[in-house]
């Protein structure tokens, strides 16, 4: 009763909980959906992922410092798996910064190409030829160090968000005290200047100068490196400030990022800033007029030196331009210099040239040198910038003026219009044009020509070949005939098309154009003719070989537009042979001749006669090679045998009787029978009877020969078989003989 | 030895440039304040057993067509915010010049220093005004660049902050 009451109790409580948390259940089912299905849970993270980033980036760096090693491990596998993406977003920042370089760099060439022109006429230069020459340097060394004249008083590596002195280095110790104020102060005028000037801009204070005291000012993300300098000091020293600045801030960037206000953290940079202090003291001596200056160089070389010293000059001012030829060589694009050197004389040049690069000879006039001393090795490569890479496809691809091509991040963008023959071609090379890594061609359209119109219109098998001749058309190849007529009814159609010209256009599926591909195909010997019907089937006539026979039924198949073969008049070899032999040897029924491998073969029963003419004539057929009668049954005898018999038969009957006696029954009997065989032996067989009576018999000698008849028609001789032949025996007058005689047809005729 | 930015900030003529000088050694004269809107000077202090090394930018008071250069204020550890006491103005003036460095730099400690101690007599500010400031929970003083009173012990105790947290 107890445990009901509590069932009741518990459904009640559910009820209400139903009541009351409906909605709230069903909301928090919802909620826990989302979170435990990982792509809804996903969507719902999305959504606010950004914002949450942001806000958490506000408040504090912990993000950053959480987030570092997995940004650092996918710029890695980035880097390691494909670099041009990062490349090509840094690019922007590289490109400033590389021009930055560049420019430092043409500045320094300016700057000692100026001081190697102002002290080449001077004595000095002599001088410090020798000592070349002397210390095994080259001139160009010992000039600079004849001619710079600088120090390096103070070097200040700065924080550059705070401006708090990270490190100092000094010419001077008591300078050392002050060096932190210094250091924030020039953050503050670098920031002033920026703000002042530079508004928004990324430009940044490079250099201050006051009187001979100049203070270069390199920056780097956290740091700024200055230098201050007193003198003339050359560009290269900037260049190792930049270098040094970029060590530093590579090795410490860490720590100056995260930076508190411990300068002592940096204190492993001394060596390297160290290498910065450099010192060149002045050279004293008093600068000359220059034109003093040329007067004194013009008579110490006429009296010193003379010819000799003028040579000297020359070869200088040769070094000079061979420098300056190969630094223009090493700016050509697609032109790599790998090694250039001088020796007795001659000048060697080797390294790397794409073909579509400047010629390296056609710029030697203008640095006056000769072609012949100047000898190139020059390995082919292909440079891969964009106009390279553009100027290689056109000339490969004979580009057409319509189409425009450029390159921008990789990628190729081919646009404009053109044949579709050539977009054909362009498709066809795609996947070969190199320097590139995708090829943009969606504003690539094909133009309808006149030509690709005719071809649209017509659609002319690839057999055909199809030029235009200003506006004549020029159709070659091959077609069918179906195919000329429709072309020719297009071509009405098309007025720009003033004439057309299809006389070598051979049309495949005429009758003597099907003839000649089957006498090709089939190779008939010379015992076939080939011929086509109208129907377009082809006929054989003549006799081969079984196996030629056999061959050309399957050949026929592959001849274009043949419709069937017909071998009706064609005979093998066997065959033709043996009508051949059979007409010249006509054989008795009783012999039958086959023919094979050269073997003409008789068999059955022959008499002596045929087997004696056709062994005389056989050989004498063509293709008898041999003639074999072991089968056949010589029946000279017995044909012989019965003609004996038979030609002694006779039959002699009485005056006035027409009657057959039974004796003369019996002897008609065995004649037919004998004849019977005889006929068989040789079908030619005739019976010759000759009846022979009396001048008053010849009535009763009529109705004696009808009763013979009818008794050799009973035993079944025919009249073709017989013979007659009657006689009036003058010298009886009574009664009549008959003689029978077997005759061959031979002998009949 | 550490180093530490701190930048002193408050209105013009709050006497922001006298209490440094009182404090610092002064390497450049003032007229840098008027041409590049800032001088900086140097005062070393020891808190416990650290020296450390405050760099003082003084950024010129603010004004209505002159405003504070942001990038000064990049780096900089802690705040010294000078309010004159004989002009309540220049209270809203620092509240304002506060809340832009929040916005520029974010929170940084700082100090309130009611400066001109020596004319209190003078000063005007009423309740409220010191209500308003103690209820930003900083350390206030009250200050005199004529007479010293207060300079020291204020600049040491951002110092503290700075270090201490």
């Amino acid at each position: 009763m107890s445990l009901d009451k509590n069932h009741s109790d518990d459904s009640a409580l559910q009820k209400l909980r139903d009541i009351l948390f409906k909605q709230e259940a069903s909301r928090i089912s919802a909620i826990e959906e989302v979170h435990h299905d990982p792509a809804l849970y996903t969507e719902e993270v999305a959504k606010v992922i950004a914002e949450a980033i942001a806000l958490r980036s506000k408040e504090d760096k912990d993000l950053g410092k959480a987030m570092r090693p997995a940004i650092e491990d996918a710029l890695n596998i980035s880097i390691s798996e494909n670099p041009k993406p990062l490349s090509d977003a840094l690019f922007p920042v590289m490109g400033p910064a590389i021009r930055k370089a560049i420019q430092h760099a043409i500045a320094g060439m300016l700057q000692s190409l100026n001081k190697s022109l102002e002290y080449a006429f001077s004595v000095k230069s002599l001088k410090w030829r020798l000592e070349a020459a002397r210390t095994g340097k080259s001139f160009a060394e010992v000039l600079l160090l004849h001619t710079l004249k600088y120090r390096v008083e103070q070097i200040f590596w700065i924080h550059k968000e705070s401006g708090l002195l990270l490190k100092h280095l000094s010419f001077d110790p008591s300078l050392d005290e002050d060096a932190d104020v210094v250091s924030s102060m020039l953050t503050a005028v670098r920031d002033f200047i920026q703000d002042s000037f530079a508004g928004d801009g990324e430009q940044e204070v490079q250099s201050m100068r006051l009187g001979d005291l100049v203070i270069f000012v390199e920056q780097a993300p956290d740091s700024v490196l200055a230098m201050v300098c007193r003198g003339n000091p050359p560009l290269s020293l900037r260049e190792n400030m930049e270098q040094t600045l970029e060590n530093l801030q590579q090795e410490f960037h860490p720590v100056l990022n995260n930076f508190e206000g411990d300068a002592t953290l940096f204190d492993s940079a001394q060596e390297q800033l160290s290498s910065l202090m450099l010192v060149d003291y002045v050279n004293e001596e008093k600068k000359k007029s220059p034109v003093k200056l040329l007067v004194g160089v013009g008579l110490s070389l006429l009296i010193l030196l003379g010819y000799w010293g003028w040579g000297e000059i020359q070869d200088i001012q040769q070094q000079e331009r061979w420098h300056a030829y190969v630094k223009a060589l090493k700016s050509q694009d697609g032109i790599v210099v790998t090694d250039a050197k001088e020796e007795n004389g001659q000048y060697y040049i080797s390294g790397l040239r794409d073909g579509l690069s400047v010629d390296p000879v056609s710029m030697l006039s203008q640095f006056q040198f000769n072609k012949k001393n100047v000898h190139y090795d020059f390995q082919p490569y292909h440079a891969l910038q964009a106009d390279f890479v553009l100027k290689r496809i056109r000339q490969r691809l004979s580009t057409p003026e319509t189409v425009s091509m450029h390159i921008k991040d990789g990628v190729l963008y081919v646009s404009g219009k053109t044949s579709s023959d050539w977009i054909k071609t362009f498709h066809a090379m795609r996947y070969w044009i190199d320097g590139v890594h995708a090829i943009n061609d969606k504003g690539l359209h094909e133009r309808s020509s006149l030509l690709d119109r005719v071809k649209k219109i017509t659609q002319p098998p690839d057999s055909i070949m199809m030029t235009m001749q200003d506006s004549k058309l020029l159709i070659s190849g091959s077609s069918t005939a179906e195919w000329l007529q429709h072309a020719r009814n297009a071509l009405q159609g098309i007025k720009e098309v003033t004439a057309y010209d299809d006389k070598s256009v051979e049309i495949i599926d005429s009758l003597s154009a099907i003839l000649r591909r089957a006498n090709e195909a089939l190779n008939p010997p010379k015992t076939v003719r080939l011929y086509v019907t109208k129907t377009k089937r082809i006929v054989a006539k003549g006799y081969a070989s079984s196996s030629w026979i056999t061959q050309a039924k399957h050949g026929v198949k592959t001849i274009a537009y043949a419709r069937g073969f017909d071998d009706k008049k064609l005979q093998t070899i066997e065959q033709f042979v043996l009508q051949h032999a059979t007409k010249v040897l006509l054989p008795p029924s009783s012999v039958h001749l086959t023919f094979s491998k050269g073997t003409l073969i008789a068999s059955g029963q022959a008499d002596v006669a045929w087997m004696k003419m056709a062994k005389g004539k056989a050989l004498g057929i063509k293709g008898v090679e041999q003639f074999d009668v072991s089968n056949v049954q010589l029946s000279v005898s017995s044909w012989q045998t019965l003609k004996t018999v038979i030609d002694k038969t006779q039959l002699v009957s009485l005056a006035n009787s027409p009657t057959l006696q039974s004796e003369d029954k019996r002897i008609l009997q065995t004649l037919a029978s004998r004849y019977q065989k005889a006929l068989k032996l040789n079908p030619s067989s005739v019976l010759a009877i000759d009846f022979s009576y009396g001048s008053g018999e010849k009535l009763v000698t009529q109705l004696r020969y009808k009763k013979i008849s009818q008794v050799l028609a009973k035993y079944g001789l025919k009249e073709k078989h017989v013979r007659l032949s009657f006689y009036t025996n003058k010298q009886s007058t009574q009664g009549s003989h008959m003689t029978f005689t077997l005759l061959s047809d031979r002998e009949r005729s | 030895m550490l180093q530490k930015k701190i930048c002193i900030l408050g209105a013009a003529g709050a006497g922001k440039t006298s209490l440094t000088a009182q404090f610092v050694y002064s390497k450049f004269s003032e007229k840098y304040l008027s041409t590049m809107g800032v001088k900086i000077d140097r005062k070393k202090v020891v808190v416990g057993d650290t020296q450390v090394n405050l760099m003082i930018w003084d950024i010129h008071g603010e004004e209505k067509f002159k405003k504070i250069t942001s990038s000064y204020l990049r780096g900089a550890s802690g705040l010294v915010m000078v309010v004159d006491g004989t002009r309540p103005e220049t209270i809203t003036i620092a509240k304002e010049i506060l809340q832009r460095v929040e916005q520029d730099v974010g929170d940084l400690p700082y100090v309130w220093l009611l400066n001109k101690a020596d004319l209190v007599d003078e000063w005007s500010l009423s309740e409220r005004h010191l209500n308003d400031l103690k209820e930003m929970n900083k350390p206030i003083y009250h200050t005199s660049a004529k007479t010293g009173e207060h300079v020291e012990d204020s600049f040491l105790a951002l110092a503290e902050m700075l270090l201490l947290g």
